[in-house]
């Protein structure tokens, strides 16, 4: 796997899309795209945790994760654990349809060791990475690394959401300049200039220093430290024309683990730079990231106990580029997220066979200011050494974002004539979902592990934006034929986050059969299978609605002219939006295949061949996203299987050549809507010890 | 911006605590690695190893068919008890992604 | 769903073949800690001075894998200061100045013309199967469930004109 995102495709339950080459938008077991018929925004995961060796890497700002923001890569992966389903009790908010933690390699040899993987693929693409390890003195122990990618894309044109085709960059400058007056668009900035023949996906560059150091059998302490860069054309959030959008990310990390005779201490800080549309106004910010954790392990015959605090505080700023008094910007100025929680696991066995779990955890927020609790409660049997059944019933809740809730933002759809003001709520309840699973893990032979699990998720609480109302100023109506004309001498909207009655149920299987013949021959084949339903659905999309508003708008107007006499101005006229149960729908939902799941097979053939050949496939999509002007928002994602080899040569101890096909099958699909065909990769490369 | 380095300060001195302290020198003792340090062992190790420790090392890694099928199939998962567990035993729907297989598969 | 069969067949496939594949290499690792156990008691075996001679022959018959490990070993490691060579067995004739000489288990009926050809002649005779050190052979692998273990004639050895450390007897299940 050449990246992080890619490798969670050997993993069940977990869907992966390839956004651009390089760039992937990874859901765990589903809930994409909700609400639809909105912005691309909401297809974003804003519902699983992503951390590295437990500090949680999540974009607050907007909710989910930008995968390409991460410091490290897969040269620094020494495993990664998924955790299918709620599970807030253990990792805190976000971590709602699950939690991913990439535990990091640590140097565990006091003797230099140098290692480089390095490989160029098809389309000018290019990996790198390098690492070191060494001791210093007796006892610590580090690890230096660095990663370079450079990504080439397959199309070389984007997605216009105007007439559903893909069109040349100069088609876009056109748009653009068009659009300058009446739209912000920065153009002050050369297109060209700034992505060479658009054929870059993205690149990125990451370093990382960590080292461990064990004062004593009881007192270890872990630390590491990285910066990261990149540059990526990824999905946009509110883009009005093209899907695809550059993205720029500079941040810098600290983090220090430490634990002492039972007790466990993490604390980290993360700060940078990130401007998540290059070529709109408003969504660069500056970000700072602190959490803190404590817990504690008590054990008592058999049962553990574990205690913990948690604090968290997130500052997002984008004054630095941003005319705060004209409220150019989302924040316009340094806004605060933070949370304080307190937990408690307590995990108890019972003649080595039963297994009780309960774990609870509040967080108490400052935006909305309240206490959220979340639980779980787990009870396992083991029938034998073979056999083991679970049951899991557990709550999780999202946490809340500073475009949600802090938003005040003024769009000046026509400068001095039209203003749409964007605001936040900061008592929004928080998405919560509650989940209900069954598990049976089997060795039915030694060769084989196989484990099946059965669950039903119900998500309610989601908020998204929705306008309110619509304002007419100094309305004149002009007794057109046949009907008359009202026309105003401004206009003002609100559009503004609500919490909808939406609920969201999920039923699913999901099997995973894994079986090793020998060390040489290893191979796994997993999948799942879902339906998601949703009820009380507000189906309208803001622009049907803003139609709607000016409608009503103007008929209020002719109707306040009958009273006034045609040709003279009524004045002020509202319209207002409100949602009606009668408009509420329960339908299918359709953004999550119905199937999705892979294969894998490693064969290594006389200690010095591996041969590997994984398969991932989904089945077939659909995206609906919100537009204005035309019936080109809906994207039919087809089935994809993708079938990728490499295959390795160890010409001398721990020094190999490879080659790696991804993709073999050279199917061309688009996986992410409206995003880029996605075809086969090839790479050649090296694999070298010091 | 005073703050955010002010910060970052605090936990580079946190750091820098770890300092650099004495301890005895390792010797490559088999009896007391784990199975994961064994695997890390080069050929090179393993061409330096006593008689004795050569038999520990094949009874431990080399030979033992469960062991090996064991290190494939039911790995060692933290996060879902935040403590180390076979994925056998895991109460969560887990799974783990070893480096052998990142490295393998591309 | 025809992509989904499509995508299944394929995989029945790929599995078939790598099984077919699988099997012959099952064994490898085994071979390679025979490999490194027949270095090791090398340095746990006593070669008289007059049998040293340029090189240090090991002649192997009927284990082509084995070959392979202990050529690896070869490219590296000297016996005392002799660099190792790695013969595969033809006839009983190039058993004449080898020093170690490795009869895989499919071959253990050769043993008894074996030993006389090898007789005194200062050669290690490595067997591998049970009850083999009993019936002439220096030292002999056995399969003990997943464990490898190798019984130990300190006599046969002797017999050889070599001598054995404390080591091997220690470790080894000693036969007299």
């Amino acid at each position: 796997m050449t990246n992080i995102p890619e490798a969670l495709r050997m993993a069940p339950g977990v869907i992966v899309r390839e956004k651009t080459p390089g760039n992937y938008d990874v859901h765990i077991r589903g809930f994409d795209n909700i609400p639809s018929n909105n912005m691309l925004l909401y297809s974003e995961n804003m519902l699983t945790l992503l951390m590295i060796d437990n500090r949680p890497v999540y974009n607050y700002s907007f909710g989910g994760t930008l995968w390409e923001t991460l410091p490290i890569e897969v040269s620094d992966v020494e495993r990664i654990e998924i955790i299918r389903g709620a599970s807030s009790a253990l990792y805190g908010p976000n971590a709602v349809t699950g939690t991913i933690n990439i535990i990091t390699k640590k140097s565990t040899d006091k003797k230099l060791v140098v290692h480089a993987d390095n490989a160029v693929g098809n389309n000018n693409s290019k990996l790198a990475n390098v690492s070191g390890s060494f001791g210093v003195g007796e006892k610590l122990k580090l690890r230096l690394s660095g990663n370079y990618q450079w990504n080439g894309r397959f199309n070389k044109d984007h997605y216009y959401y105007g007439d559903g085709q893909y069109h040349p960059q100069s088609f876009f400058d056109e748009q653009y300049e068009e659009m300058k007056p009446l739209y912000k668009v920065k153009l002050e900035e050369d297109i060209y200039e700034k992505e060479p023949m658009n054929e870059r996906a993205g690149e990125k560059f990451g370093a990382n220093i960590s080292g461990s150091m064990p004062f004593s059998e009881k007192v270890n302490v872990d630390f590491a430290l990285g910066s990261q860069k990149s540059v990526v054309l990824s999905s946009a959030l509110g883009n009005q024309w093209n899907p695809l959008i550059t993205r720029d990310s500079e941040t810098h990390y600290a983090d220090l683990r430490a634990q002492a005779y039972g007790f466990q201490f993490q604390a980290n800080y993360l700060f940078g730079e990130r401007d998540y549309e290059r070529m709109s106004k408003g969504f660069y910010i500056m970000e700072d990231i602190l959490n803190l954790n404590l817990e504690y392990e008590y054990k008592f015959k058999n049962l553990t106990l574990r205690p913990g605090v948690s604090y968290q505080e997130t500052f997002y700023d984008d004054s630095k580029k941003v005319d705060a008094a004209k409220h150019e910007g989302y924040l316009n100025g340094k806004k605060e997220l933070s949370s304080l929680s307190y937990f408690l696991r307590a995990d108890y066995t019972l003649f080595q066979k039963l297994r009780l779990i309960g774990a609870i955890r509040g967080d108490k927020y400052n935006k909305p200011d309240k206490n959220y609790f979340t639980w779980q409660f787990v009870g396992s049997y083991k029938i034998n050494d073979n056999h083991m059944l679970r049951a899991v019933y557990s709550r999780a809740n999202r946490g809340p974002f500073m475009a949600d809730t802090y938003s005040n933002y003024k769009w000046e759809t026509i400068p001095g004539y039209y203003n749409i003001n964007w605001n936040g709520k900061q008592d929004l309840k928080l998405p919560v979902m509650d989940m209900i699973e069954f598990g049976y893990r089997v060795k039915p032979i030694k060769n084989i592990q196989a484990e099946f699990e059965v669950f039903r998720n119900t998500a309610t609480d989601y908020s998204w934006f929705i306008p309110d109302s619509l304002k007419m100023y100094n309305v004149t109506v002009y007794p057109t034929s046949p009907v008359p004309t009202p026309v105003p001498g401004g206009l003002e909207g609100w559009i503004s986050y609500h919490n909808f009655d939406l609920k969201v149920i999920q039923t699913g299987v999901s099997a995973n059969v894994q079986v090793a013949m020998s060390r040489n021959l290893t191979m796994n084949v997993f999948g799942t299978w879902q339906k998601t339903e949703l009820e009380n659905f507000y189906p309208k999309s803001t622009f049907e609605i803003l139609n709607a508003l000016t409608i009503d708008a103007g008929t209020k107007a002719v109707m306040g002219a009958m009273i006034a006499g045609n040709g003279l101005p009524v004045g002020e006229v509202k319209a207002t939006n409100e949602v009606k149960t009668t408009e509420l729908v329960s339908q299918d939902h359709e953004a999550t295949p119905s199937f999705y799941g892979g294969a894998g097979v490693n064969y290594i053939l006389k200690d010095k061949w591996n041969i590997n050949t994984t398969l991932y496939y989904y089945g077939k999509q659909t995206f609906v996203m919100n537009r204005s002007y035309s019936a080109f928002g809906t994207d039919e994602i087809s089935a994809k299987t993708l079938v990728n080899l490499k295959v390795s040569y160890e010409f001398m101890k721990d020094n190999k050549v490879f080659v790696n096909v991804r993709n073999l099958l050279d199917d061309r699909s688009n996986e992410f809507a409206f995003a880029d065909q996605i075809g086969a990769k090839f790479f050649a490369g090296v694999n070298l010890t010091f | 911006m005073t703050k955010r380095f002010w910060r970052a300060g605090i936990l580079a001195c946190l750091i820098s605590c770890v300092g650099v302290a004495h301890a005895q020198v390792s010797s490559l003792n088999v009896t007391e690695m784990s199975e994961a340090q064994i695997r890390q062992l080069s050929y090179n190790d393993l061409l330096q190893l006593s008689l004795e420790d050569l038999m520990t090392v094949a009874n431990r890694f080399g030979m033992s068919a469960d062991e090996i099928l064991e290190y494939f199939l039911n790995k060692d998962v933290v996060a879902a008890s935040k403590k180390a567990e076979k994925s056998m035993e895991s109460p969560l729907s887990t799974t783990v992604i070893s480096k052998e297989q990142i490295e393998q598969s591309g | 769903m025809r992509g989904k069969f499509l995508a299944m067949k394929r995989l029945l496939f790929l599995i078939v073949v790598f099984c077919l594949m699988g099997t012959s290499s099952l064994f490898a690792q085994k071979e390679r800690f025979k490999a490194l156990f027949i270095f090791n008691f090398t340095k746990n075996i006593e070669w008289p001075a007059a049998s040293r001679g340029n090189q240090f022959v090991i002649v192997v018959i009927g284990n082509s894998e084995l070959i392979a490990e202990l050529e690896t070993i070869a490219q590296t490691q000297r016996v005392g200061n002799m660099p190792i060579k790695v013969v595969d067995y033809t006839s009983l004739d190039n058993l004449n100045g080898c020093h170690l000489v490795y009869l895989s288990p499919s071959k253990s009926g050769m043993l008894s013309s074996l030993l006389t050809n090898v007789n005194g002649k200062h050669t290690l005779v490595v067997s591998d199967g049970k009850n083999l050190a009993a019936k002439g052979s220096g030292i002999s692998f056995v399969q003990d469930g997943d464990k490898l273990k190798f019984e130990v004639s300190r006599k046969n050895i002797e017999k050889q004109g070599l001598k054995s450390s404390s080591a091997l007897a220690n470790l080894g299940i000693v036969v007299d």
